[in-house]
């Protein structure tokens, strides 16, 4: 997840920004123009696709910002924007679809915490989100990548804390499963 | 592994093509331009006069120590042909600025003093090094006269420039920092506190009447 000095940077930079000093857009642009690719990166088949949506994040950023309340949910507030720009590209697709609908195994891992997940290895886990399907992978990516809150990862992905609990229990799951097929095979 | 270590190393990771990433590149310094205003296009066409100035100037002073001045000490001959340069590379600066019409914001973003930033970070690169090249000139030349008045005047010279340029600008910059700092430390100790609001709240909850009935 992001650091705290990051986040704390960042809130800085949206003051700094809204206090009329340019430069720290650029200083921001830099700062989470690589995780947004990561994120977009997973949500988008084509590289090119990606570049082209991380662009117009920031055209929508740059009109925006003035509208972010608390500057201390910037990063919130960019995967939000990250992930309606995806959404709007790929509505029609059928992963967009997948994204959408609701998981109704919400009961079944309600005593599912954040810290029961295990540790993993960055290379295994880049492999493996590949092979994950589009929610489980998402919801992953928001949390491994940024370390948000089942709450926040809510307010993204625009589902019920519920399902996101839910997703994030069975994409754990599938990617344990993907990570021990990949070692067995090996052995 | 930590989870900040993880996300840089996810980051890493990500292989992508150099062209796509050099085309976004481009569009997004296009997106991070910002037109010159009136004030500042004003700016820049009196530090293209001022550039030329320095360049005349210079190289004229270069040109008659050299040619009628044979005692003229090489290392003041050298300092009067990097006037001459300094004057050249502020013209030529200002020149493309004017004629692009607009400056990129990403070249601010290292720049943490905000006065700065109404000042072309290549023209305030080229004027410090010029500066500081100037007193080490100074103090080397200084030491090295034999005549010790003249010398020790050079040094003072050198020193004065320092003081002049090089001291102020430190001063701020330190200023603006630790401003920075500050307001830094402040958004920590706020985060703190929000965390310990939060334990003491979750605390407060578990051990109420109806929690403590219920167990």
């Amino acid at each position: 997840m992001a650091s705290r000095k990051e986040r704390i940077r960042s809130e800085l930079l949206v003051l700094r920004y809204r206090g009329g000093d340019d430069g720290a857009l650029a200083e921001l642009v830099s700062m989470w123009e690589r995780p947004l690719f990561y994120y977009i990166r997973r949500l988008v088949d084509s590289e090119e696709d990606a570049w082209d949506l991380l662009q117009e994040v920031w055209c929508r950023v740059i009109r925006k910002i003035g509208t972010l309340r608390d500057p201390a949910a910037l990063s919130a507030w960019l995967y939000t924007i990250a992930r309606n720009t995806a959404s709007n590209h790929v509505r029609n697709s059928a992963s967009f679809r997948e994204l959408t609908e609701v998981d109704t195994e919400v009961n079944a891992v309600t005593n599912m915490t954040e810290s029961s997940f295990p540790a993993f290895d960055a290379e295994e886990l880049h492999w493996a989100l590949g092979r994950l399907s589009l929610p489980h992978r998402e919801a992953l990516i928001l949390h491994f990548l940024e370390g948000f809150s089942l709450a926040e990862i809510a307010a993204i992905v625009e589902a019920p804390v519920g399902t996101v609990k839910s997703r994030l229990h069975h994409a754990k799951n599938a990617l344990r499963t993907v990570l021990e097929k990949e070692a067995q095979r090996h052995e | 592994m930590n989870d900040s270590k993880l996300r840089d190393k996810l980051l890493e990771l990500e292989t992508v093509t150099p062209e796509l990433e050099a085309k976004y590149r481009e569009q997004m310094n296009a997106i991070l331009e910002r037109p010159l205003t009136p004030v500042s296009r004003i700016g820049h066409v009196v530090g293209l006069a001022m550039g030329i100035g320095f360049f005349v100037l210079f190289s004229t002073v270069t040109i008659v120590v050299t040619w009628l001045e044979p005692g003229f000490p090489v290392l003041g001959r050298i300092v009067f042909a990097v006037g001459a340069l300094f004057g050249l590379a502020f013209a030529a600066l200002s020149v493309a600025i004017l004629r692009k019409g607009s400056i990129s914001l990403q070249l601010w973003r290292n720049v943490t003093l905000k006065q700065f930033r109404t000042v072309h970070p290549a023209a305030f690169g080229i004027t410090w090094t010029f500066c500081v090249f100037i007193t080490v000139a100074c103090q080397l030349m200084g030491s090295q006269m034999a005549d010790t008045v003249r010398g020790n005047q050079m040094i003072l010279g050198g020193i004065v420039a320092m003081v002049l340029f090089g001291i102020p600008i430190t001063i701020l910059s330190v200023a603006t920092e630790s401003e920075l700092l500050l307001r830094e430390k402040f958004l920590q100790i706020e985060l703190h506190l929000a965390e310990l609001r939060e334990l003491i709240t979750a605390g407060r909850s578990d051990s109420s009447p109806d929690n403590v009935k219920s167990k």
